[in-house]
């Protein structure tokens, strides 16, 4: 024990007087000597064992985690925007693709081929002219709400709206970039 | 792992002070480092690589934390949590107390706690672990002049806090 500590003192001194006149390599070697007498941390017992079981079984740290849920959200979101497109599609090609499909059943030829496409332009034509009326409505719907916006209280609303939408735009990009900003590791310097 | 496990947590503890959350961090930078390993450059050490893993969950801990600085020392007479609690001697409390028992590591170990938290990493990177400027500023993201810059005035600081403990060159203790 009065070994150990005459060394330290011993090393303490080296290291003062290194410092006192710029010695810089010989003050890090004199504190690297310091350093080693500290108390080695570890973790507890089991610790690599239980890495490597996290690490096969595929569990995912709380980064990735949160991480995982932003993905499923923003999944979940372009699906519900997908399957509205989708519905929306299927609304129009749906007269499109009845006359086509029950030409075709049963037969392919070149034939069938013509009298299907004519049959499906035919009744795209009827829906597109009873379409042509929902556009009215939606016309006069859309008037409406111009003048209803073009009002005080209408203007504030409208603008709480779009202030709204930013702030949660920017909560969400916040949030991404937190996400990606520390944890991610530099591999090549 | 089993070579890398102590270095990294001891960094991290070091860096954060609860042994508790330094293995959570400890164990989220290992599960990176394996999900990345196919990233990594053999042409570098992988005590750097994993050293720089170790920086990043840390670092992006403490922000998310809002933490500056975490004192080692237990800020009360009676509290024992904290990395004080970690340390071998469960009397520790200051670099005075471990003056007064001349015990000279203890002593240097509060004094790196008292660190700033930058100082505080490139010191044991450098005098605990044995890395060169350049890998250390690899890991921390900095400028080679700010690293040796760090590190003179982290001495200077510790130099200061063992002196102002009792370690001064005319009252040295034991």
């Amino acid at each position: 024990m009065n070994e150990r500590r005459h060394g330290e003192r011993k090393e303490l001194a080296r290291w003062r007087a290194a410092e006192a006149v710029g010695r810089e390599a010989e003050a890090e070697a004199a504190l690297a000597a310091l350093f080693v007498r500290l108390p080695r941390l570890a973790p507890s017992a089991g610790f690599a064992a239980r890495v490597a079981a996290a690490a096969a079984a595929g569990s995912v740290t709380p980064a990735a985690a949160r991480r995982r849920r932003w993905q499923l959200a923003a999944a979940a979101g372009l699906a519900l925007v997908a399957g509205t497109l989708g519905t929306l599609l299927a609304g129009v090609a749906g007269p499109l693709a009845r006359p086509l499909a029950g030409s075709l059943a049963g037969r392919l030829s070149v034939a069938a081929l013509i009298d299907g496409l004519a049959s499906a332009l035919t009744a795209f034509a009827a829906w597109l002219s009873g379409a042509a009326g929902a556009w009215g409505l939606l016309a006069d719907v859309g008037g409406a709400l111009a003048t209803a916006a073009g009002t005080g209280p209408g203007t504030a609303a409208v603008l709480a709206v779009l202030a709204v939408s930013a702030l949660a735009l920017r909560l969400l990009s916040d949030l991404i970039a937190t996400e990606r900003s520390w944890s991610h590791v530099a591999i090549h310097g | 792992m089993e070579r890398f496990q102590r270095p990294v947590f001891t960094l991290i503890v070091r860096m954060v002070g609860d042994p508790a959350t330094a293995e959570d961090l400890a164990q989220e930078a290992f599960l990176k480092a394996f999900r990345r390993l196919g990233t990594y450059d053999p042409e570098r050490r992988l005590s750097s690589w994993l050293f720089k893993i170790a920086h990043n969950t840390t670092l992006d801990h403490l922000r998310r934390r809002g933490t500056e600085t975490v004192p080692l020392e237990a800020p009360e007479e009676d509290e024992r949590g904290g990395l004080a609690a970690v340390l071998a001697d469960d009397t520790l409390r200051s670099p005075e107390a471990t003056a007064q028992r001349g015990d000279l590591a203890a002593a240097l170990a509060a004094a790196v706690g008292a660190l700033r938290p930058e100082y505080r990493e490139i010191v044991l990177l450098r005098y605990q672990e044995g890395l060169a400027y350049q890998e250390i500023a690899e890991v921390a993201d900095l400028p080679l002049g700010t690293v040796k810059t760090h590190l003179h005035r982290a001495r200077r600081e510790l130099m200061a806090a063992l002196e102002a403990a009792g370690w001064g060159p005319e009252g040295i203790p034991g």
